[in-house]
């Protein structure tokens, strides 16, 4: 049975985050379908130290499949990057400079590093047919991090990828 | 009832370059063109005569080009020589251009030495970057252009295209 491109992009881009940004020994990355979003009262969320990625197909649309040359089908892929940081250092709203912090790696790391393309021949040596077309961030969820602390930031990005028919 | 056959799509067609000599070709199958649009209008002349009121045609010439867009690869040998044939006015690109496979019988096409012209590429932003190349057919010391009908063994049987 064949493998999904999308599925294996997903695994690649957790082992490239995890040689672009070491995770801390808190932290997480890991490839996934879903992610129940935690709250409050999710006991899991209480034990959140680290930052928590996950990495997974955006439902329902996650990949289109198409005929590009008489040699090459073209995937689209579409995937979700949640990125997860509970506020843990002091009572109240987080500060500012927290936020730069959270915002900053996701650009850092997500946004700029999954960003693939030839204007700077930075295409990933996973996959040199693999271009990045669009990211589409939301900054944070503000009901999330304001009721739980939780950083809660998901970005979708569409990939191209060529593949040899 | 008419006998119902299979259909011909665009992704089963091949256009093949000879890598080879003119007098023992090696057909390679070019991978990264997307679309070819071949056309060969004959011009008509006519030829009608107190013979009849019907009015008469005949054919004079027959102008046999193609367009293709091809995707754009530096990395790819087909691509780079079409490329190379367009900035040249003398270099020629031989191609066996058919309706279907090599290996397939029964498929038609042409064989020709042609002159190639990059007509476009758009270079869009957000987009894989294509080349449109047409293909002029001209006249060298290997022969003329050939209408071809692939037999068995994917052996091409030429015909001339006479006057």
């Amino acid at each position: 049975m064949a493998t999904l491109p999308t599925r294996t992009l997903c695994a690649d881009l957790v082992t490239y985050l995890t040689a672009l940004a070491a995770p801390g020994a808190d932290d997480s990355y890991a490839r996934c379908y879903f992610v129940r979003t935690a709250d409050a009262n999710d006991a899991a969320l209480q034990l959140l130290t680290g930052r928590r990625v996950r990495i997974a197909p955006s439902l329902p649309n996650a990949y289109t499949y198409e005929a590009l040359t008489r040699g090459g089908d073209l995937y689209t892929h579409r995937i979700s990057v949640l990125i997860e940081k509970r506020y843990t250092d002091a009572a109240g709203d987080p500060p500012t400079s927290w936020f730069d912090t959270q915002v900053d790696w996701v650009y850092t790391n997500i946004v700029l590093g999954f960003d693939f393309d030839k204007r700077d021949g930075a295409l990933p040596t996973f996959n040199r047919q693999l271009t990045t077309v669009v990211a589409d961030v939301q900054l944070f969820d503000l009901d999330t991090v304001l009721k739980s602390g939780l950083f809660s930031s998901v970005v979708e990005i569409t990939f191209n990828e060529l593949v040899a028919a | 009832m008419a006998e119902v056959t299979s259909f011909k799509t665009g992704v089963g067609c091949g256009l093949y370059r000879n890598t080879g000599t003119y007098g023992s070709p090696t057909w390679t199958f070019q991978s990264e063109v997307q679309s070819v649009t071949p056309n060969s209008p004959w011009d008509w002349v006519e030829a009608s005569s107190r013979a009849s009121a019907v009015k008469l045609w005949g054919k004079s010439l027959v102008d046999v080009s193609y367009q293709l867009t091809y995707r754009a690869d530096d990395l790819d040998a087909g691509w780079e020589a079409f490329m190379a044939a367009h900035w040249s006015r003398t270099t020629v690109v031989d191609c066996l251009i058919l309706n279907g496979l090599i290996a397939t019988e029964g498929v038609r096409g042409v064989r020709a030495e042609f002159y190639c012209s990059m007509d476009s590429e758009p270079q869009d932003i957000g987009g894989s970057i294509f080349s449109t190349f047409t293909l002029k057919p001209t006249v060298t010391t290997n022969g003329l252009p050939k209408s071809v009908i692939m037999g068995t063994s994917s052996t091409p049987a030429f015909s001339a295209i006479s006057v």
